[in-house]
Order: C-alpha cells, then sequence, then structure tokens
C-alpha cells in the first residue's frame, strides 16, 4: 500500500513538471484535471506574475492549466471564456477585465455549470467560489499613513497631496482612495486633486502631475494608484524643478523599485502580492473541487515598502510580487 | 282584482329614485373610465415600450458592441424598474457570435410576486408567461453601419392593467356607495328640513282642530313652493269656511223652513206635531190638561179668490201677528196650511181657560184689516179639543178640535166649539161625502137638470140653466150647497162640470135635433176651470164631440172669479168670445167688480143675484142694486136677467124696471130633461 501511495505521488510530480513547461500552449490529450486562468492583458506584469502563482501552483497540485490573455478587449475576454467552458474545464479561473464584465462571464459560467475563482478586480454580481484579493483598502490607509508622517517630518503640514487613481469604477481603485484618504485626513493633510487613468501611459502621468503642479503650488506629494507608469509622474516632477519639494509614492511593484526606494525616488510603495494571489485563487479552486468549501473572500495583504524596510522585506517582494521563482 | 296597498313614503321613493340615479350614473362613469383608462393603459403600454426601446436603443447599440452585457442588463433592469414591463430580453448577435451561438439571450423578467429576475431562456414557466402576456414589441438594433446587433422584446402583461382597472372598479364602487350615502343622507335631511317638517307642522296645526278646519290661516313656512301650497290651503280653507258659513246659514234656513211657516213666521205644522206629543207627554207626566185650539178663517177663501193670493197672504200675516199678542210664551202658535191656525196651550186648570183665549182670538181676528187702502174683514171658527179627555193622541187632539172647527163653522162661523162625541161623526160624514163624491163622479151619478129662463114681457122662453143634481143611491137627494164646496174644496169641481157640461151640450143638442127650440144653454164656469190652461181645448173638444153649436151655449161666470185674475181672465173670455160663446155674469152685484175691467169684458149678459131679488120690491137697498144693475147693463148695452124670481111681486118690479127675462121658482123650477122636454113639447104646441 505504501509502495502504491509513493508511485502514486512521483507520477504526479512528473506530470506537474510536465505541465509546467507546457503553458500558452494547447495542452495534450491527458487525463488530469483541466483548469483555465483568463487574465485581461498579459502586457501588464501584475497579470503575468500572478499567472506565474497560478501556473505554478496549478501544476504542483496536478492541474493542467491553461491561460488565455484577452488582450484587455472585452470580446476576447468572453470568447476565452466560452472556449474555456466549452473544453469544459474542471474550474475557471479569472481576472475580469472589469467586475462589471465578470458578471457574464459568471453567468456563462454557471450555465455551463463550472466552478469560478476571482482573482482580484472581483465582480458586481453572479455566482462564484471565491473572491482573492489584496486587502487595498487596508494598504492604503497605511500607505497614506507613511505618507503624511513624511509631509510631518518635513515640517510640510499644510501642503496637499493629489492623486492619480486607477478607475474608480473598479472596486480596488475605489478601496485604495477611501484607505488612502481615510489616512491623510486623520492627520490633517489635505487632498487637492484627484485625477484618473483612462489611458494608462506614461504621458497621460505626466500631464496629470503636470497640472496638478500647476494648479497648486501647495502640493507636496504625489500618490500613483499603480507602478507601471511611474515615470510620467517622476518626469513630470523633474521637470518642474521640484524633485525636492514633492514626494512620490506610489502602489505596486515594478523591478526597478528595489532601487528607486533605497535612492528616496520613490519615497515608499504599496505593493500587492500577485503571486501570492495567484497561488491562493488555485488552493481554494483545489479545495473547491475536492470538496471543501474555501471561503468566499479571501484577502491578501500589501506590503508596504519604504526606504527602511525594503531590505527586510527583499525576499518576499522577490516572490510574491515580483514573480520571481528562483 | 283591487288590490290595497299602501303608497311608499316619500323617505323611501326619493332614497330609492336618488340611489337608483346614483347607481347608474356611477355605474355609466365606472364603465366610461374602465374603458378610457383601458384605452389609456394599452396606450401607455404602447408608450412604454416605444420608451423602452428609445431608451435601451442608445445605450444598447454601444453595449453589445462593447460586449457589456452586464451594463446592458443594467439598463434593463432600470427600464423595467421605470416601467410596468412583464420582461424586457435582449437577442445580442455580438454575444452570441463571440460565445459561438446564433444569439445571445439576455434579460429581465417579472416573477409571479412581481420581482425582477434574470431571464433564463430555458425556464418554460417564464416563457409562459411571455407566451401569455397582452402586448409585445419587438425592435432590431443596427450598427452604424445597419448591421443588425441585436433584437430587443418587450413583453407588457395585463397584470398592471387588471390591478388598475380592479382598482377602478373598487374605487367607483366605494365612491358610489359613500355618494350614494351622502346624497341620500343629506336628501333625507333636506326632505325633512325643508319639505315634511313644514308639512308636518302644516299637519298639526290643521289636526289641532277638531273637524280639520283652522280658524286661523296657517303661517307660511318652509320653501317658495310649501309657501305656496300653504298659502293655497289657506285659501281653501277660506273657501271652505265661507262656504261653510254659507252652507250652515241655508241649513239654518232650511231648517227654519222645515219648522217654521215661511208667511208667518211661525211654527208650521212637522214642529206643532212635535211639540204637541212633546206637551201630551208633560202633561201626562204633571197630569194636568192641555188644549188644543184649531182655528179656521171664515170668508178667508172670498178674500183670496176676489183680491188675490198676495192680500191673502198680508192678511195671514197680519193675523198671525196678533195671535202672536194673544198666547202666552208657554203656548204654541202654529199655521198648519192655508187660513188654518193651531194654538196649543198647555198646564191650564179649566177648560174654560181655552174658551177665554178664544174668545180673544175671536176678537183680535174680527177686527178689520187695512191691506192697500182697503178694509178688509175676516172672521175665524175655533174648535177646541182637551187633553186628555178628547184624545191622548197628537192625531185625536189634532182630528178632534178640527171637527169642533167644522162645527162651529156649521154653527155660523165666529164662534168657537169644544169638541165632542157627534162631532167626530159630523167629520166622518164629510169624509165619507167625498168619498161618494168621486165615486158618482166616476159612476156618473149625478143628473143635470134644467131652469127654463123667461122673457116676461113677451111671454117666451129663451133658454135653460143647466142645474146638476145628486140623488144618491142611499143617501138620496143630497143638496148642491153640501157637495158643490166640497167638491171645490177637493178640486173634483173641474170633472163634475165637465160632465154636466157634455150632458148638457148632449141634450140641447137632441133638442134642438127635435125642433123643440131649447133656446140658448147657461152653464156654470167654476173658477178653477178658467185657470185650467187647456179650458179652451176642453170646450172645443167638447163642442167638437157633442156636435153643438157654440151659438147656443151661454157660460155664466161670477164677478170674483173674474176679479181673481182679471187679466188672464179677460183673455180666456175673449178667446171663449171668438168661438161664438156668449158670456154672461152671474150673480151680478155681489163681488166688486171692477166697472172699467166691465167694459173691457166680451160679455153680453148680466145676471143678478138672487140674493138681491129675494127681498124685492121691499128691500129699498136691494131694489135700489137691482135697479142700478139694470141700468148699468142698458148704459153697457147688455143683456140682463135676474135669478130666484119667486113671487108675482117680484116679476112685475123687475119687468117695471127694465129686466125683462127672468129665471125662478115663479115660472118654473129646474127640471129634468124629460120633464123640460115634455115642457118644450108643450110650448111648441101652444106656439
Amino acid at each position: 500500500m505504501i509502495n502504491i501511495l509513493k508511485y502514486s505521488v512521483i507520477t504526479v510530480l512528473i506530470i506537474s513538471f510536465h505541465s509546467a513547461y507546457g503553458k500558452n500552449i494547447s495542452p495534450p490529450a491527458s487525463k488530469k484535471p483541466q483548469l483555465a486562468y483568463v487574465l485581461p492583458d498579459s502586457h501588464i506584469p501584475f497579470w503575468n506574475i500572478m499567472a506565474k502563482g497560478i501556473k505554478k501552483t496549478a501544476s504542483q497540485l496536478g492541474y493542467e492549466i491553461t491561460v488565455y490573455d484577452a488582450k484587455n478587449t472585452a470580446k476576447l475576454e468572453i470568447q476565452f471564456t466560452a472556449k474555456a467552458l466549452r473544453d469544459k474545464v474542471s474550474g475557471l479561473i479569472i481576472s475580469p477585465s472589469n467586475s462589471s464584465a465578470c458578471v457574464t462571464l459568471l453567468k456563462l459560467a454557471k450555465q455551463a455549470n463550472i466552478p469560478v475563482v476571482i482573482s482580484d478586480v472581483g465582480t458586481d454580481g453572479g455566482q462564484y467560489v471565491s473572491y482573492i484579493s489584496s486587502n487595498n483598502e487596508k494598504g492604503s490607509y497605511l500607505i497614506g499613513q507613511l505618507l503624511a508622517k513624511h509631509l510631518l517630518q518635513r515640517g510640510w503640514k499644510d501642503g496637499s497631496v493629489g492623486i492619480i487613481a486607477i478607475p474608480q469604477k473598479r472596486q480596488n481603485g475605489q478601496l485604495r482612495t477611501i484607505g488612502f484618504m481615510r489616512a491623510i485626513d486623520q492627520l490633517g493633510i489635505k487632498n487637492t486633486n484627484i485625477k484618473q487613468l483612462v489611458t494608462w501611459t506614461t504621458e497621460e502621468t505626466y500631464q496629470y502631475t503636470q497640472e496638478m503642479l500647476q494648479q497648486d503650488p501647495h502640493l507636496r506629494a504625489i500618490w500613483l494608484q499603480t507602478s507601471n507608469i511611474y515615470k510620467g509622474a517622476l518626469q513630470a516632477i523633474i521637470d518642474s524643478g521640484k524633485q525636492d519639494q514633492v514626494l512620490l509614492f506610489a502602489f505596486d511593484a515594478e523591478p526597478e523599485f528595489l532601487q528607486l526606494i533605497p535612492q528616496g525616488v520613490i519615497v515608499a510603495s504599496g505593493m500587492q502580492q500577485p503571486y501570492l494571489m495567484g497561488q491562493t485563487a488555485v488552493q481554494a479552486m483545489d479545495n473547491y473541487l475536492h470538496g471543501i468549501i474555501p471561503e468566499k473572500n479571501i484577502t491578501i495583504p500589501i506590503l508596504i515598502v519604504s526606504a527602511k524596510t525594503i531590505a527586510a522585506q527583499w525576499l518576499l517582494i522577490q516572490k510574491r510580487v515580483l514573480g520571481f521563482e528562483n | 282584482m283591487k288590490t290595497n296597498t299602501t303608497p311608499l313614503s316619500l323617505y323611501v321613493t326619493l332614497g330609492l329614485t336618488i340611489l337608483l340615479t346614483v347607481m347608474i350614473i356611477m355605474l355609466s362613469h365606472a364603465t366610461y373610465t374602465y374603458i378610457i383608462t383601458k384605452q389609456n393603459i394599452i396606450q401607455d403600454m404602447k408608450k412604454t415600450s416605444a420608451l423602452n426601446i428609445r431608451s435601451l436603443e442608445k445605450g444598447l447599440s454601444y453595449l453589445i458592441r462593447a460586449y457589456a452585457i452586464n451594463e446592458y442588463d443594467k439598463l434593463v433592469q432600470i427600464e423595467m424598474e421605470r416601467h410596468h414591463n412583464l420582461a424586457i430580453i435582449i437577442d445580442d448577435y455580438y454575444m452570441g457570435k463571440a460565445i459561438g451561438k446564433e444569439v445571445y439571450i439576455s434579460g429581465k423578467i417579472r416573477d409571479i410576486q412581481g420581482n425582477i429576475v434574470d431571464y433564463n431562456p430555458d425556464d418554460k414557466a417564464q416563457n409562459l408567461r411571455l407566451k401569455h402576456c397582452y402586448y409585445t414589441d419587438q425592435y432590431t438594433i443596427f450598427s452604424s453601419n445597419k448591421k443588425p446587433l441585436g433584437t430587443i422584446h418587450i413583453y407588457i402583461s395585463d397584470d398592471f392593467m387588471q390591478t388598475a382597472l380592479h382598482k377602478i372598479i373598487l374605487n367607483t364602487t366605494i365612491n358610489a356607495l359613500i355618494l350614494s350615502l351622502l346624497l341620500i343622507i343629506s336628501l333625507f335631511i333636506s326632505i325633512h328640513f325643508f319639505i315634511l317638517k313644514p308639512l308636518a307642522d302644516m299637519m298639526s296645526i290643521i289636526h289641532k282642530h277638531n273637524n280639520g278646519l283652522p280658524l286661523y290661516p296657517i303661517p307660511a313656512k318652509g320653501p317658495k313652493e310649501i309657501a305656496a301650497l300653504t298659502n293655497t290651503i289657506n285659501n281653501m280653507i277660506q273657501a271652505i269656511t265661507r262656504s261653510r258659513n254659507t252652507l250652515e246659514k241655508q241649513a239654518k234656513v232650511l231648517q227654519h223652513q222645515a219648522y217654521y211657516d215661511a208667511l208667518t213666521g211661525l211654527t208650521n205644522r212637522h214642529l206643532f206635531f212635535d211639540r204637541l206629543v212633546h206637551g201630551i207627554e208633560q202633561s201626562k207626566r204633571n197630569q194636568v190638561q192641555m188644549a188644543l185650539l184649531f182655528i179656521d178663517l171664515d170668508n178667508f177663501k172670498e178674500i183670496n179668490d176676489s183680491l188675490g193670493h198676495s192680500v191673502g197672504d198680508k192678511v195671514l200675516k197680519v193675523i198671525a201677528e196678533r195671535l202672536s199678542k194673544v198666547i202666552r210664551k208657554e203656548d204654541t202658535l202654529a199655521r198648519l196650511g192655508g187660513d188654518e191656525f193651531t194654538i196649543l196651550i198647555s198646564n191650564i186648570n179649566q177648560a174654560q181657560h181655552a174658551s177665554i183665549l178664544a174668545n180673544k182670538v175671536i176678537e183680535v181676528i174680527s177686527q178689520s184689516i187695512v191691506i192697500d187702502n182697503q178694509r178688509l174683514h175676516v172672521g175665524s171658527s175655533i174648535g177646541i179639543s182637551l187633553y186628555p179627555n178628547d184624545g191622548e193622541s197628537a192625531q185625536d187632539l189634532l182630528k178632534n178640535a178640527d171637527a169642533a172647527m167644522y162645527k162651529a163653522k156649521h154653527e155660523g162661523k165666529n164662534n168657537y166649539q169644544y169638541y165632542n162625541a157627534t162631532m167626530t161623526a159630523l167629520a166622518l160624514e164629510r169624509v165619507t161625502m167625498e168619498t161618494h163624491l168621486r165615486t158618482a163622479i166616476q159612476n156618473e151619478d149625478f143628473i143635470v137638470y134644467y131652469q127654463p129662463q123667461i122673457n116676461a114681457k113677451y111671454k117666451q122662453h129663451i133658454g135653460m140653466e143647466a142645474l146638476v143634481r145628486w140623488i144618491h143611491p142611499t143617501m138620496g137627494f143630497i143638496s148642491p150647497a153640501k157637495f158643490i164646496p166640497l167638491a171645490e174644496s177637493t178640486g173634483l169641481i173641474i170633472e163634475l162640470d165637465q160632465y154636466i157640461m157634455k150632458t148638457a151640450m148632449q141634450q140641447i143638442v137632441r133638442w134642438h135635433e127635435q125642433g123643440l127650440q131649447p133656446g140658448h144653454l147657461s152653464l156654470n164656469l167654476a173658477i178653477k176651470q178658467l185657470q185650467q190652461k187647456n179650458f179652451i181645448y176642453i170646450i172645443k173638444k167638447l163642442l167638437t164631440e157633442t156636435h153643438c153649436q157654440p151659438q147656443w151655449v151661454e157660460l155664466e161666470i161670477t164677478e170674483s172669479q173674474i176679479m181673481t185674475h182679471p187679466e188672464d181672465a179677460i183673455k180666456m173670455l175673449i178667446n171663449l168670445s171668438q168661438l161664438g160663446i156668449k158670456l154672461s155674469i152671474d150673480d151680478f152685484g155681489t163681488g166688486y167688480s171692477s166697472l172699467s175691467y166691465l167694459k173691457k169684458l166680451p160679455i153680453h149678459k148680466l145676471k143678478i143675484d138672487q140674493s138681491f131679488v129675494r127681498d124685492l120690491p121691499f128691500n129699498e137697498e136691494d131694489a135700489a142694486i137691482t135697479k142700478a144693475v139694470i141700468a148699468l147693463a142698458k148704459s153697457l148695452k147688455l143683456q140682463i136677467i135676474a135669478e130666484g124670481v119667486e113671487t108675482k111681486e117680484q116679476k112685475t118690479f123687475l119687468l117695471q124696471n127694465g129686466c125683462h127675462n127672468i129665471q125662478g121658482y115663479y115660472y118654473s123650477k129646474p127640471l129634468s130633461a124629460k120633464d123640460l122636454e115634455d115642457y118644450l113639447l108643450q110650448r111648441v104646441k101652444i106656439s
């Protein structure tokens, strides 16, 4: 009996190993249970890191996983979801393009009687197994506290803060703004401007930052609710000659943050852990498929990274935030 | 079959009318509202459908292309919430294509509870509801390049309409009931205060009076119509009151006429009889005597006949006044009719008390009466009956007093007689006589006698007077003085005279036919005949039937007959004269002939009454009157004859004074037809 178990484990591991290299390719016919993951846009590192965590864990748990990139189009998102459902996957993990679109995807899955785990973004309705999300509200609150403290330490009590926000229609965007505002309000820092990203481009970030700096001479900090387009904001501050007068805070992480934060170019960032979120999503689906009902809402904490803390958080940031598996 | 039904009260009648009217109005209104509301709801449905489509069309085009199914589901949800759709379903061709189907169907539908839920194309119950919806509409959405993107299906059920319509019906019913109730209550209150109360007040005022006729006008309260009704009733009451007063007066008059004599104002026969009955009862109870005086006026008939009824009536009134003054208050004076009066004297101690009063009565009546400047004299005959000696009943007392009165009259008038049993026999005889008279007329038991009339100067027979004689089979000869007045008083005189005329005319015709030269036939004319309007016709008929020539006939009329109604008498006599009949005035000198009338009369002869002839030639007054009458006749160129001539001296006086025509026992007593025929035959032989 023990021998049988040993062989079985070895077989599973072999299969898992093999499948880890089969990603983005149509899975060969096998008896492994299949999972599918539909991500909104592979150009955004966040989703790739999450996909890494999903694929890694699925592989470890013996699933064949197919990852579909919706390329930021609703049509592809629906088409891939429909395809996965037609393929009769065992479970579907989705990171929807928006919470509204997720409702439709959930409806299709329900009609096909296939369980769904939502990883980030959230949904406006529908039935799902579990929703994995960052603790955006708390993370933003903490980054807000940190920002306020920095201003106070610098004697910029009357200085104001500008926010370049991700779309507020998104639930995660709303939570970030709420948590941040609560923190700075508590510490008496004013918010004078908030601009919402539309094109998600460096140019857009640059333009928004420039406008804020021009409109508010008392601006002492800008909080960018994302990471990948930080350069636009940074360049605008530099161009305005206020790099010593205006602090830049961010959310999420880019690899270069590991240098920019210690240098003080970016004072701090609240970093989500996409890799860990992916891992957690697959784990929840696995539990469900094995009859264990996972928690309906699973919240992953935000790492608050500043020059002071980055050294201690280095390994966690490497894997869970940036998805470096080795 | 007639059935008695109690009329409905005004409350119930008006209540039912109003209830029915309101119900009809509300039903009409509800029906109208129902139809209009239904039409409006249907229009609203279509409008809603159009609005749904317009509202969805704009967003859906973009959202379908953006594969934003949840977003357009939200739009559909909002539309569903805004309107009363059963379902809005979207056929999404884009989404269908994306998931490998022809169409992706999505939308919202209301469940039975009205909750908006997702539409599931595989749900049979949902599809059944859609199938039975009231109204559907659909619209295809096109892209800018006219490519169909999807179809909007609008489903509207009639649930809302039914609910709305049921609500209308319920509301209308409740409104109708409330309105009816309010109207009925207000109507009842109005009726009570504005109609029934004023009417009840009016009725209570009327009912206060026992006879149902208020003494005073009813106050005109309430609305105009009720006030008008009150005024009308007041007018009616006034009219009824006036009418009642008039009727009461008339009733009093009638009552008075029923119990009192219209001419004299005295108690009449009816009331007198009552008083007599009452007096008998009282006398019986008190054990006292009572006397009844029956008064009949003497010579009153002559006044009435000669001077007319108006004079007679005035005489009666004077006498009534005089009698009223001689009786006590407790006595009763009555006029029974004609010239008959009665006096009831109650509570007398002795019969002589009646005599005292009777003497007073005779005295006051016998006093002269001046009417129209004429001094008149009447007497009275009084019969007295006493209670209880002469009868214990009213009828007996009256009958016996009447009998006593006849006795008094028989005794020479202007006296009174107490009743005794023999008077009853006389009265009985009188009644028997009347019966016999009637029978005799029917049986033609009368015999006509003829008394010749002679021209004494030339000793020639000139004619005869027909005189009636009655020889009763058992009673023998009955004097004309006895039955003529009876015949006159009973009216039998007309039949009797006609019989005499007819018999005499037949006889004179026979004598003429025999060549006996009977001369003219004088016939006495009774006043009642003269008063017959068809008397001329009767005479003509008799002449025709008997073939008697008018010139053979001479009718004798007394002065009083003419003077009763002179104008009528003159007309009648002229008519008779025109027939060829000769006319003479009988008993001339005893009446009150007016010479002016005498001049107008178509008479050819005067007959000197035997009362003037009887004492000729020794009585100077009679002789003077006789001479005057003869002179008058000559001056008027009238013939003249004297009747009742019995002696040679009488004949001689008459001849000497120019009256050549003689009738009387001197020449011949009245003869039977046979004897007269012998008389005529003898005269014919002599001549």
